[in-house]
């Protein structure tokens, strides 16, 4: 049963009783599901979307770091778990900073590419070395303004590992021509979900980076299928026009487009059971405390879902974005839960004695947000 | 009443507690399930109105209220926030949400009309000679292929007298020895002409069958020349490759800008630029 933290009033908390026989393992309590929700209301939604984007293009994008964040807060307020809401808690400012950082670099890339090819490989080379740092300040950046029940998220910056896992392990990925991407994504994902923190408990992430073969390999082996469906298809067209004695030995251009829009749709609907099946596997090997996420998106759902949303999308020139991603926000809450023995009152916030001083003087220097 | 119930997070553990929310002169004052409170009203933050999503009153402590939105909010923090404040409004206001509908409209619409052809003279402009030749020729290629273009069946005399009328017409022009012009087979496009990117001039063999008088290859030659001159075809070819990444970022595909490469040839007979 759900409550509603803004209608009703929560219970009491149960008065401490003294047992006299040991507590039972926390292993065997009972798990309950705590149901993630989202309330958001796609008019309401279209309201802020638009004229966030209309104050955007008037102030020439310097708004955009309070539009992201009003948006952000609609998503974070509107999505509750176990009847209280999330908060987003960031500044625009920051946001706006880092936007600054990412126009500037853009801007001298395309600058250096007029001028010089040495000054643009310097500055490749200076964005790929950046990357990985700036990977974790966005997560830390993230997870420090995301509160839920007047806690906030950590991610403990650990940038030596971020080189390793989002440089360095790309040489060897590289040198075995991709083979080793889907082991990469595990350990990534991995590392993303084991420096996260909240409420006094580390994310723990209870799968070996080399279970996501199994998705990557049953989706390589559909699209290659298909494509050699299709190769085929486009073959034994071309025997038939070539034995129907037509002059022209190539197939009517009509049905060579309709051959590749096929194998379109084909990855397009790889790519969304790949997706939900990633999410799902991520989601369901992560716990906190000795509690677990339970995902249960479906391909089929996620395909109808993304197929309308594009074509609406395209029909009404960008109006039904809003109406899109609260649909899609809608859904994703719909298949989240957390399951807990507890009724998640006693969380404790993570102390900041534990961040060593640096790392706070860097946090206020660069308090940056890149994610667009 | 100066009061409204609401729930109290101290930031310490994740409880929450239902408590009383009422203003005693400057303070605030917070009561009930095992919490008695008091703070200062000036020390308080509140986040600004969004729609109907809860609002937080931060305290200097770390801890925090959670309350429904409510009017009387507004009565308490007066001068919060002032900038989201008018940003709510405008977005309560039908005619503000309509006049945003307006601007974001008319600012894609410019964009397309105005926005892409000016970046993409822009760039046109820096893109050195021999690219355009390497693209003309790959365009040309594609061509072939998609609309079954096949070698000329004109026989050698017959060529070489009408390029030799195509040399007379391009080579006084600025660049125009560049030029060059193909003679292709196409038993499914018919009789046209088309100016490649490069300099590239194609002329099918059916649209040579329809002149009475050479005199007319040369006004549809001297026609195509014009494109060159103008580089309308590169041109074209970078205001479709926009309009194409552009409706791949709306639509959040990415890989649907490797659609761009099939797209050129069908754009450069579809396009304004093109013989109507």
């Amino acid at each position: 049963m759900q409550q509603d933290v803004l209608a009703t009033t929560p219970p009491l908390p149960p008065p401490v009783v003294f047992a006299y026989w040991p507590p039972a393992p926390p292993a065997r309590a009972p798990m309950r599901e705590h149901r993630f929700e989202f309330h958001g209301q796609a008019g309401e939604y279209f309201r802020i979307w638009i004229v966030n984007l209309a104050l955007t293009l008037v102030t020439l994008g310097i708004y955009s770091a309070w539009a992201k964040v009003r948006s952000e807060r609609y998503f974070y307020a509107n999505t509750r778990l176990g009847g209280v809401p999330f908060e987003y808690l960031a500044k625009p400012l920051p946001i706006l900073k880092g936007r600054i950082i990412a126009v500037v670099l853009l801007a001298a890339y395309v600058l250096a590419s007029q001028f010089s090819v040495v000054a643009q490989l310097v500055l490749v080379g200076v964005i790929l070395l950046a990357t990985p740092w700036l990977i974790v300040r966005g997560t830390a950046f993230r997870a420090r303004y995301s509160a839920w029940r007047g806690l906030s998220f950590r991610f403990i910056a650990d940038y030596s590992e971020a080189y390793v896992r989002f440089l360095l392990l790309l040489i060897p990925m590289v040198l075995t021509l991709g083979m080793l991407y889907p082991w990469l994504q595990g350990k990534q994902k991995q590392f993303l979900v084991e420096h996260h923190r909240f409420g006094g408990s580390n994310f723990r992430f209870l799968l070996s980076p080399g279970r996501f073969y199994i998705p990557y390999l049953i989706a390589w082996a559909v699209l290659s299928g298909a494509i050699m469906l299709c190769g085929g298809l486009i073959f034994a067209l071309t025997m038939a026009t070539v034995a129907g004695g037509d002059s022209g030995s190539a197939p009517p251009p009509v049905l060579l487009y309709a051959v590749i829009s096929m194998i379109y749709a084909v990855y397009f609907v790889v790519w969304v059971f790949l997706a939900a099946a990633l999410v799902n596997l991520v989601y369901n090997h992560v716990e906190i405390g000795g509690r677990r996420l339970r995902s249960t998106l479906k391909g089929q759902r996620l395909l109808a879902l993304y197929a309308s949303n594009t074509l609406a999308i395209l029909i009404s020139v960008g109006l039904l974005i809003p109406w899109a991603k609260i649909r899609l926000a809608r859904y994703r809450a719909e298949t989240l839960s957390l399951l807990a023995a507890d009724d998640l009152q006693d969380m404790r916030a993570e102390s900041l004695g534990d961040i060593d001083a640096t790392a706070a003087e860097v946090d206020g220097l660069f308090d940056i947000d890149i994610g667009l | 009443m100066n009061a409204f119930t609401a729930h109290w997070f101290d930031g310490v553990s994740s409880r929450m507690h239902a408590v009383t929310v009422s203003r005693v002169g400057a303070d605030v004052q917070l009561s009930g399930d095992g919490v008695e409170r008091c703070e200062a009203h000036a020390a308080l933050r509140i986040t600004p109105r969004l729609a109907a999503t809860p609002r937080t009153i931060h305290f200097p402590c770390g801890g925090r209220v959670l309350v429904a939105d409510h009017v009387m909010l507004d009565a308490w923090f007066p001068s919060e926030d002032r900038l989201q404040r008018l940003v709510a409004r405008l977005e309560h206001h039908a005619l503000a949400v309509v006049a945003s509908i307006a601007i974001c409209i008319s600012a894609s619409v410019s964009t397309f009309v105005w926005g892409v052809p000016w970046l993409a003279d822009r760039i046109a402009e820096q893109i050195p000679p021999s690219i355009e030749t390497r693209l003309g020729d790959s365009v040309l290629g594609q061509l072939d292929n998609l609309f079954g273009l096949q070698p000329s069946e004109l026989d050698e005399a017959r060529r070489t007298e009408l390029t030799t009328r195509f040399r007379k017409l391009a080579d006084p022009m600025p660049n125009g020895s560049a030029y060059r012009i193909e003679f292709r087979h196409a038993p499914e496009i018919g009789a046209n002409a088309l100016a490649l990117p490069g300099g590239i001039v194609v002329v099918t063999d059916e649209l040579t069958y329809l002149f009475d008088d050479d005199r007319e290859f040369d006004a549809v030659v001297a026609h195509e020349i014009g494109h060159q001159q103008e580089r309308h075809a590169l041109r074209q070819t970078l205001r479709s490759s926009f309009v194409a990444i552009v409706a791949a970022f709306f639509a959040g595909d990415v890989s649907a800008a490797s659609t761009v490469v099939i797209g050129v040839p069908t754009f450069l007979l579809q396009s304004h630029y093109s013989r109507g």
